[in-house]
């Protein structure tokens, strides 16, 4: 069963996003966290297929979470999710996930997303889709 | 300089005539005691001077300097005449030196015929009455030596003031500069503040969207959810009750419990409510998204900005100020991507879309009557057109030179500060575009934007350039 972290510092985000995705328990096995700490921890515990992180978080934010797992021996596919829109922004965070999400991005377009990265041969040591 | 020369002379006239009188005096004076030939000099004198205030008061005014030609052919023989009878004393000499002082330089030549004129007559005739050669030879020197007086004098005066007229040019050119300088600078000021202003608002603004995003996420995801939760506790209550259908014992009271839950509605209403919800956040999302790319805090030239997007997000940021009036119409033919500061140019279109409501509103009043903004875009050459077009008041023809000005405004307090259109052009012009604008009073105003798509050519020594940059 394919593996997603969700780490973001607003419990609300976080729980409206588990209750949204209960519907696939069946499909993916996904964990909800909210500091990056926390995500490297779980990933210590099992590494994750998909990382989906919010880009403001107080501590270590998104984009240096994501660059730490990016390093990792299994690479997991990065989703980055941002309130900020200007490209200034997108471009900051470009380099250090393999997809940029606008918040608030919508249920549909966040599950065609991961479909779209789970059905992609898995990332690890290989190119990103 | 030759009417204050003039406006000079005119002055001196009195003195002039003072001096004149003097002369008469002391010729009437010198026949002291001969009473008749006294008389018959004064009766002369008299004519003379009559003869002359005519000259001075009637003719003058209606023949201009033609009227010295009539004076002096008049005035020379008269008195030389007055010489002849009273026998040719001293004072009567006096003539040819005052001729020659109070003499009108601005016409030299005519100057000289004239004292050379009235030198010849006296001599001649003083002359011919055997008068010793002494005097007319003395005199006559005398009268040429104060022209040469008077000529100096005149180019004194003259120089003088035509080194005042020089420091006067040069201090009104000095204050209109200074003047221009000042204007250039509000204008600068102006712009500034407003970009500080926008700065500011598009900083709160991008901060207020952030912030917005994010209970809008879980909200979304949260409705989602329910969307979900819904359909299938639904579904679940429908198995339950053909479930129950089939045990004749509890039937009637799942059938009571469905009717009591009004399940029926809820089957058809829910879904719809959650849809309506999910719907709405949307929109929210959309209205955060537009008013993020409107206020995007980049303030400097961006290259291949879409101008179709720039109009789009400002339309809709901009709903507010024209929907209750106005129908939007979009005639947006494809235009490639343009150079141009983006925050500047929304800023452009939204003041030229707030004018056009209030113009729609001003003309419809409380009819309930609409109008219509046709928004559109056109490429020309190297330029691209956006044009802002309504069906509202018009412009009247007396305030259509000034729109552009700074603080200008025709409506009251609260609908507008007059400053849209002066900064709208300002940008415009750094862009190196052109704001024009066509209005029949009654009928609307177009208002058409050019923008360079290569955006403004290098900046040539421009203050407000080095200034915009100064605003980062």
């Amino acid at each position: 069963m394919k593996r997603i972290l969700f780490v973001d510092d607003e419990p609300m985000v976080l729980e409206s996003f588990r209750a949204l995705l209960r519907r696939e328990r069946h499909r993916w096995e996904m964990q909800f966290v909210h500091s990056g700490a926390e995500a490297l921890a779980a990933w210590d515990v099992e590494p994750f297929d998909v990382v989906v992180s919010d880009m403001r978080m107080p501590g270590m934010d998104g984009a240096t979470l994501l660059r730490s797992l990016r390093g990792r021996e299994r690479r997991p596919v990065c989703l980055l999710l941002t309130g900020y829109s200007e490209a200034s922004a997108l471009a900051e965070c470009e380099p250090y996930c393999d997809r940029v999400l606008r918040k608030p991005c919508s249920p549909g377009e966040l599950l065609a997303v991961l479909e779209e990265v789970l059905a992609a041969p898995c990332p690890d040591g290989s190119d990103a889709p | 300089m030759k009417d204050r020369y003039t406006e000079l002379q005119e002055r001196l006239a009195a003195f002039n005539g003072a001096s004149a009188m003097a002369v008469t005096l002391l010729v009437v004076g010198s026949c002291w005691g001969d009473w008749a030939l006294m008389g018959t000099i004064l009766v002369m004198n008299v004519l003379v001077i009559a003869f002359n205030m005519w000259i001075t008061f009637w003719l003058l005014p209606r023949m201009g300097h033609a009227a010295e030609f009539v004076r002096v052919a008049v005035n020379t023989p008269s008195n030389a005449l007055i010489g002849h009878f009273a026998g040719w004393p001293l004072a009567i000499w006096l003539w040819l030196p005052y001729v020659a002082l109070v003499a009108d330089h601005t016409a030299p030549r005519v100057l000289v015929g004239t004292v050379l004129f009235t030198c010849l007559v006296y001599d001649v005739l003083a002359l011919v009455d055997g008068v010793a050669p002494i005097y007319p030879i003395v005199f006559t020197a005398l009268a040429f030596f104060c022209l040469e007086v008077s000529r100096l004098r005149f180019l004194f005066i003259r120089s003088m003031l035509h080194e005042s007229d020089e420091d006067r040019t040069e201090l009104a050119r000095a204050h209109s500069q200074l003047h221009q300088e000042v204007e250039a600078r509000e204008a600068v000021e102006l712009e500034l503040r407003h970009a500080q202003k926008l700065q500011a608002v598009g900083r709160l603004a991008a901060g207020i969207a952030h912030e917005i995003n994010t209970p809008v996420q879980f909200v979304t995801n949260s409705v989602a959810f329910l969307d979900g939760a819904v359909a299938d506790l639904l579904g679940l209550a429908r198995k339950q009750g053909e479930l129950l259908q089939r045990e004749p014992a509890l039937a009637a009271a799942g059938a009571e419990a469905a009717r009591d839950a009004d399940l029926e509605f809820l089957e058809t209403d829910a879904p719809l409510a959650v849809k309506r919800a999910l719907d709405g956040l949307g929109r929210v999302a959309g209205i955060v998204r537009s008013m993020q790319t409107f206020a995007s805090p980049a303030r400097t030239l961006t290259e291949g900005v879409d101008l179709g997007e720039a109009i789009r997000s400002t339309l809709v940021v901009a709903a507010h100020e024209y929907r209750r009036v106005a129908d939007v119409t979009l005639e947006l033919d494809p235009i490639p991507l343009v150079r141009c500061n983006p925050g500047e140019i929304n800023q452009v279109i939204l003041n030229l879309l707030v004018n056009a409501g209030y113009a729609i509103e001003d003309r419809v009043g409380a009819t309930g009557a609409r109008g219509t903004i046709t928004v559109g875009t056109r490429r020309d050459g190297d330029d691209v057109l956006v044009s802002v077009r309504d069906t509202g008041v018009g412009i009247p023809y007396d305030v259509q030179s000034r729109i552009f000005e700074p603080f200008f405004t025709t409506r009251g307090p609260g609908r507008g500060s007059g400053q849209g259109l002066a900064i709208s052009r300002a940008v415009v012009e750094k862009h190196g575009g052109r704001i024009t604008f066509e209005s029949v009073p009654g009928a609307g105003a177009h208002f058409c934007v050019r923008l360079p798509i290569a955006g403004a050519p290098p900046a040539e020594g421009r203050p407000e350039g080095g200034a915009a940059q100064g605003a980062q």
